[in-house]
């Protein structure tokens, strides 16, 4: 089975590369770049590239799906099929399942179900605490040794903090991809949204920004104390921003992400009081999303994360209080950023390809067997976009069981038209 | 007029003018031989309450009553929460039972906007967790316009937990709408972020600008404030901000002293300052009726001058 996709402009920050080539894709394998002009080639299938942008496939670092478990908020056919929609081609599976991927065997079987089930490539997150609660150690090299990619504690950093330090000690050998969730508990209380002037202004409970720098600031003298890499998930203030830089600076072992909605969304979001808007960490005011992008820009924020997490309507279109945090993002993250960020010209295409794509692929260690560029006799992984593609974003129509996004409703350009993922198209849009 | 009440962050001056004028016109009947009108007759009002509240569910069945609208009393208990009972679903059985307008409490902030959202009914805001209390907001502003002639250029002292208070929120968009100039005193810690933004002057010492104040008004403080570890001890809370004999002679002799109801007496407010001349607390209920009905009566399309006769 072979695939030419021709005539694209070909962007991969890893590679270099961009301009018009020619990708030939035999098997799961790319087998030929070629510059146009070149000695016609022939293949099974042609895919007409014109006026697309031919990307390598992209990463999230940051996935929540169901399965085992809580199979009515994602199932990892439904989360896999919405990744592939997106542009996906490699997701890091959350380990929050039900029961957690806090245990080898459990691990290993979650990762039995994707290899089944699954048309893009899913790694998993072992957990770091058992039962994500935070007081005792996970067997860490178990979880490695049974497949797990990244050793990670989502939503909330362990309140213990002698145990975060025996984690990364006793993780560092292990030389798989660790990360934390800051947010400090305590700190977050009951708050709905980003404590400030709107949320005085709509009377809703405020989560300070200190529930994150607080976080952020013990990771990074932890990080400093052991010498562990240790990467933090989901930040999204001015203040995490600059304490990130001065360690960067300082030499210290920090990567970050931060997410699509972050990026563009502000807490003014809120005035509706719609739990769609009810993240963690949630929505910043103006001040904040400007200094992500920044971040993201000079590389202080090394990637982006969608921190996908999907929620049956009945769960989290409810009160604001009672609602769950998150949103569904693996179906809009690139239009998003896309729209909002390349094209009104505040961020470069090839810096948002390399933040989706080379980036999170280097932190989880796949870069060295070719995911995240696009090269000869690497991973055939690639996303189709069509720049011009003009669409509403319309959550009944998600392949995800999640329906809850902030950005229903609003008109994005530059969808993922077609995905290749191991060398099969998994995803085409009809036209 | 607007077809909900979320608010008074969302609605316009000249709309809660309308409310006003159209309250003194209800007030006028409370004279008569005969209190109730047939003006909303056939129409069907439920209370949908999620919290306890005697005072302003009362409030809303007489004004209701004495329109001659079909009032019903939904108290949400706590066991069909635990049940599983949705908001949502809770909301299409009272429209399927026919209700015009739909009056809510809830613990939590932007359920009003939540059902708005869902139901064909009008939604009336009787107070949205820490949001707003819109009706508690008019009637106070009503009080006021009534002994002062008017709110523009008065300065009215809100004193307490203006954090958690949707009555300081609803009075805060109100007053500062109609011009008023609003300060707010507390306990640091009760003081939200930002508050300034909204026009607001925040101001430390209430022994200071007790003297400058036409109007004040003193918040209940919910007594699990203290437990939460937002002031040490009710003890000291009265010390720094209750409305005891000694503040009282510090008020301007003709100012109003204000309280929303109910009091803790002796913590944010003591006996003998509700019975002191200056307090209107009782008159603030009269009140509330006489405003619930406009807006009872506005909101299912009626006109003022309709009332009036």
């Amino acid at each position: 089975m072979s695939l030419l996709i021709k005539g694209g402009r070909v962007v991969d920050p890893a590679a270099g590369l961009d301009g018009y080539f020619d990708i030939l894709v035999e098997e799961d394998l790319i087998a030929g770049i070629m510059a146009p002009g070149s000695e016609p080639v022939a293949a099974d299938e042609v895919y007409e590239a014109g006026g697309r942008l031919v990307l390598p496939g992209l990463v999230d670092l940051h996935v929540h799906f169901g399965e085992p478990g809580r199979e009515e908020r994602e199932t990892i056919k439904s989360g896999t099929m919405a990744a592939a929609r997106g542009g996906f081609t490699t997701v890091l599976m959350m380990p929050d399942t039900e029961p957690p991927l806090d245990d080898p065997a459990v691990l290993a079987q979650a990762l039995d179900i994707a290899s089944r089930k699954s048309a893009i490539r899913v790694l998993a997150a072992g957990a770091l605490s058992k039962e994500l609660a935070g007081r005792e150690m996970t067997e860490l090299a178990g979880l490695v040794a049974a497949g797990a990619t990244g050793l990670v504690e989502p939503d909330r950093l362990p309140a213990n903090k002698a145990l975060l330090r025996r984690i990364l000690q006793y993780a560092a050998p292990l030389g798989a991809f660790i990360a934390v969730h800051p947010v400090e508990y305590d700190l977050l209380g009951s708050g709905v949204m980003h404590e400030g002037a709107q949320s005085t202004a709509f009377g809703i409970p405020g989560i300070p920004a200190a529930a994150e720098e607080v976080a952020v600031a013990a990771c990074l003298l932890l990080i400093a104390a052991t010498g562990t890499p240790l990467h933090l998930s989901g930040i999204s203030t001015a203040g995490s921003v600059r304490l990130i830089a001065r360690a960067k600076e300082d030499g210290l072992p920090v990567t970050c992400d931060t997410s699509p909605y972050h990026l563009v969304l502000t807490d003014e979001y809120m005035s509706g009081y719609e739990a769609s808007g009810k993240l963690l960490p949630p929505l910043r005011p103006p001040e904040d999303v400007a200094a992500l992008v920044a971040g993201l820009t000079d590389g202080t924020i090394d990637c982006v994360a969608t921190n996908h997490t999907p929620y049956p309507p009945e769960e989290k279109d409810i009160e604001l209080d009672k609602a769950p945090f998150g949103a569904v993002a693996l179906e809009v993250a690139w239009p998003l950023l896309y729209h909002h960020l390349v094209r009104e010209g505040r961020l470069s295409l090839r810096r948002l390809v390399e933040a989706m794509s080379a980036k999170p692929a280097a932190l989880l260690g796949l870069a060295g067997k070719g995911t995240g560029t696009l090269r000869l006799g690497g991973p055939a992984d690639l996303v189709i976009v069509n720049p011009e593609a003009q669409k509403v974003v319309q959550p009944e129509s998600f392949c995800s069981k999640g329906r809850s996004t902030p950005v229903s409703g609003r008109l994005l350009s530059g969808w993922p038209e077609a995905t290749v993922a191991g060398g099969r198209l998994v995803w085409r849009e009809s036209r | 007029m607007q077809r909900d009440l979320l608010g008074l962050r969302q609605l316009e001056a000249k709309d809660m003018e309308l409310i006003l004028d159209t309250a003194e016109a209800c007030k006028q009947l409370f004279n008569r031989p005969v209190r109730k009108v047939p003006t909303l007759r056939g129409k069907v009002v439920v209370n949908l309450f999620y919290e306890p509240s005697t005072r302003t569910r009362t409030s809303f069945e007489m004004a209701g009553k004495w329109l001659s609208a079909d009032v019903v009393n939904i108290t949400v208990a706590a066991s069909s929460v635990v049940k599983g009972e949705s908001l949502k679903d809770t909301a299409r059985t009272v429209q399927a039972l026919g209700a015009d307008m739909v009056v809510i409490r809830h613990q939590a902030s932007g359920v009003p906007h939540l059902l708005a959202r869902t139901v064909d009914a009008a939604i009336i805001n009787a107070g949205d967790g820490t949001n707003e209390h819109p009706t508690q907001g008019l009637l106070d502003i009503f009080t006021i316009r009534q002994h002062l002639g008017q709110v523009a250029g008065k300065r009215v002292l809100i004193v307490g937990d203006i954090l958690h208070s949707r009555v300081a929120r609803s009075n805060i968009w109100g007053l500062t709408k109609l011009g008023a100039a609003v300060m707010v005193c507390g306990p640091p810690t009760l003081i939200p972020v930002g508050l300034e933004k909204l026009g607001v002057t925040v101001v430390e010492n209430l022994d200071e600008v007790l003297p400058l104040a036409d109007v004040v008004n003193v918040l209940r403080i919910q007594l699990e404030r203290q437990k939460a570890g937002m002031f040490p001890t009710l003890r000291e809370y009265t010390r720094r901000w209750g409305i005891t004999g000694e503040r009282l002679a510090l008020m301007r002799p003709d100012a109003l002293l204000m309280h929303p109801g109910p009091a803790n007496l002796g913590v944010e407010i003591s006996e003998e300052a509700t019975l002191d001349r200056r307090s209107v607390i009782r008159e603030q209920v009269t009140n509330g009726v006489a405003v619930r009905m406009a807006v009872l009566y506005l909101l299912s399309g009626g006109e003022r001058h309709e009332l009036a006769d």
